[in-house]
């Protein structure tokens, strides 16, 4: 009614509101209050989203709570439209399968997306995971072929056969020593590149000059390696430059770095054609940032963000 | 004389194709590099006739994206994409972005010398089709068009709805180019079949 009597209570709504509210439902705009005000009491809580998604496709206000006995209950308040009057209606229902249902696949839910990152960086890493693989399996095979030679070579001095074997003891250490040679130096590859790009610097009349600290991490190295190639290219081509200078150092977020050239350049700004576009969106994707300052020539600051966009997420 | 530009970042590959081009008259190693993006600058110095361009290369480079701007910026160099890896989008790929062959390092009987002299000769030359490679209990060659691109997709790890969104078809379509796909290959799971075809090589989808 307008003044809130109930026009009508059933046996099980009188019941909850007894155990969540102390007592029984004498007026139902202060029963909702108390029950939107309360979280907990006498052994019943409130209930936290996430707990019955589907519930949300009706209208009205929903509330939820677990009560001592372990059930969940759902309330919603709506309002009812007569013929002549507006009634409230509160209605109850008893929810605990369905949230037991739904935290179950939020649950569910979060380990397959879970599951999907992994899945990502599996399949992101897969080329590099295999080519450390086969690396090692040569490492494993040239430490065996080390071992036999050694122990073939100290049965021939312990049996005093050293002269009759040595032919084929020098064939097995050379093979040996010849494999060994052969394995790739892993570590060293970010040194060639580097004086790769000296290389085809040189081949187009450029001089590069790095200085100061390369950052540590390889993935960082690699996107400041791609800068130093878009501007070395447009230092060339539009400026006529022949030095690159890199200078990099370390700052309070990570690295800092400038690359300049001392081409003929009075421009005060520049259109950013694909390739900075490119190299822009490739930073911004990891987390670095990318200005052009043209007030002396034309200098690329970048940033370089700490242990790179991904650190946080390794070993997940 | 044709001045080569190798682009490979295998060091076995690399000394064998150095060997062969140093042991022939008609050609000079202009450089010899690991990284495909470092190509692009070697060829402004507008010396570079002929590119032998490996696709996987130093760094995570792809050799047929550095192709592709090189043609874009000079169509008079020829370029031989090689590889040794199987994947079955880059032969497309390479005719697509003007390269004017196609060598596989480890399929077929072509020599690379001969492959070069035709495409200096004005020639393109293309292997028949790219190698067949089991996938579980199906070849490659009985996949189809729309079923590779579901895969390439999934390689890349996205979800049904987003694959369903790349290639504009619905989500039940993906769901049942998938399903086709794990019964053709005897695949147990989607990340069985994806791990499948990048650890065969017939999706690189980096490159």
């Amino acid at each position: 009614m307008p003044d809130g009597r109930p026009v009508l209570v059933n046996r099980q709504m009188n019941r909850l509101a007894v155990q969540l509210t102390g007592h029984t439902v004498l007026d139902a705009e202060t029963t909702w209050n108390e029950l939107r005000n309360l979280t907990s009491f006498n052994g019943c809580s409130r209930l936290e989203k996430p707990w019955t998604e589907t519930a949300e496709e009706k209208p009205g206000e929903l509330l939820g709570f677990s009560l001592p006995d372990g059930t969940m209950w759902q309330f919603r308040r709506e309002m009812l439209k007569g013929d002549h009057q507006t009634y409230l209606q509160i209605e109850a229902a008893d929810v605990t399968e369905m949230f037991r249902l739904s935290k179950e696949l939020y649950e569910n839910n979060r380990r397959l997306q879970a599951l999907h990152e992994r899945q990502k960086v599996l399949l992101s890493n897969i080329a590099q995971i295999n080519r450390e693989k086969e690396l090692l399996s040569v490492k494993m095979r040239v430490h065996d072929e080390f071992g036999q030679c050694l122990l073939a070579t100290s049965q021939s001095l312990r049996g005093g056969t050293l002269a009759q074997d040595d032919a084929e003891l020098a064939k097995g250490w050379a093979d040996a020593v010849r494999d060994f040679t052969n394995i790739p130096l892993e570590d060293s590859a970010d040194g060639r590149q580097q004086a790769e790009l000296e290389q085809v610097a040189s081949m187009i009349g450029c001089r590069l000059e790095f200085s100061g600290a390369l950052p540590d991490r390889t993935g960082t190295r690699r996107l400041l390696y791609a800068a130093v190639r878009e501007a070395l290219t447009n230092a060339v081509r539009h400026a006529g430059a022949d030095v690159l200078s890199v200078r990099v150092r370390r700052s309070a977020g990570g690295y800092h770095a400038e690359i300049s050239d001392n081409g003929r350049s009075d421009v005060s700004s520049i259109r950013e054609g694909d390739g900075l576009r490119n190299l822009r969106s490739r930073l911004e994707q990891e987390g670095a940032t990318l200005e052009i300052d043209c007030r002396q020539g034309v200098v690329l600051i970048l940033e370089f963000p700490e242990g790179g966009k991904d650190e946080g997420k390794r070993g997940t | 004389m044709t001045n080569i530009l190798l682009v490979e970042d295998s060091k076995i590959s690399r000394e064998t194709i150095e060997s062969r081009i140093s042991r022939s008259p008609n050609y000079l190693l202009l450089a010899s590099i690991e990284n495909a993006a470092n190509a692009e600058i070697a060829c402004l110095n507008g010396k570079v006739d002929l590119i032998l361009m490996d696709v996987c290369t130093a760094d995570g480079e792809s050799g047929l994206k550095a192709a592709a701007n090189i043609k874009k910026r000079d169509a008079n160099i020829k370029i031989i994409i090689m590889t040794s890896m199987p994947e079955h989008s880059f032969l497309q790929r390479a005719k697509d972005c003007g390269c004017d062959g196609f060598w596989y390092k480890e399929y077929g009987d072509e020599d690379l010398l001969d492959v070069c002299a035709r495409v200096m000769r004005g020639e393109t030359v293309w292997p028949s089709g790219t190698p067949p490679i089991s996938l579980g209990g199906a070849c490659s060659l009985d996949l189809t068009e729309r079923e590779l691109a579901v895969l390439r997709e999934l390689a890349m790890g996205k979800k049904y709805e987003e694959i369903a969104e790349t290639l504009g078809i619905s989500a039940n379509t993906v769901k049942y180019h998938i399903k086709n796909l794990l019964q053709k290959t005897g695949c147990r799971s989607t990340l069985q079949l994806a791990v499948e075809v990048v650890d065969k090589k017939l999706i690189l989808p980096k490159y």
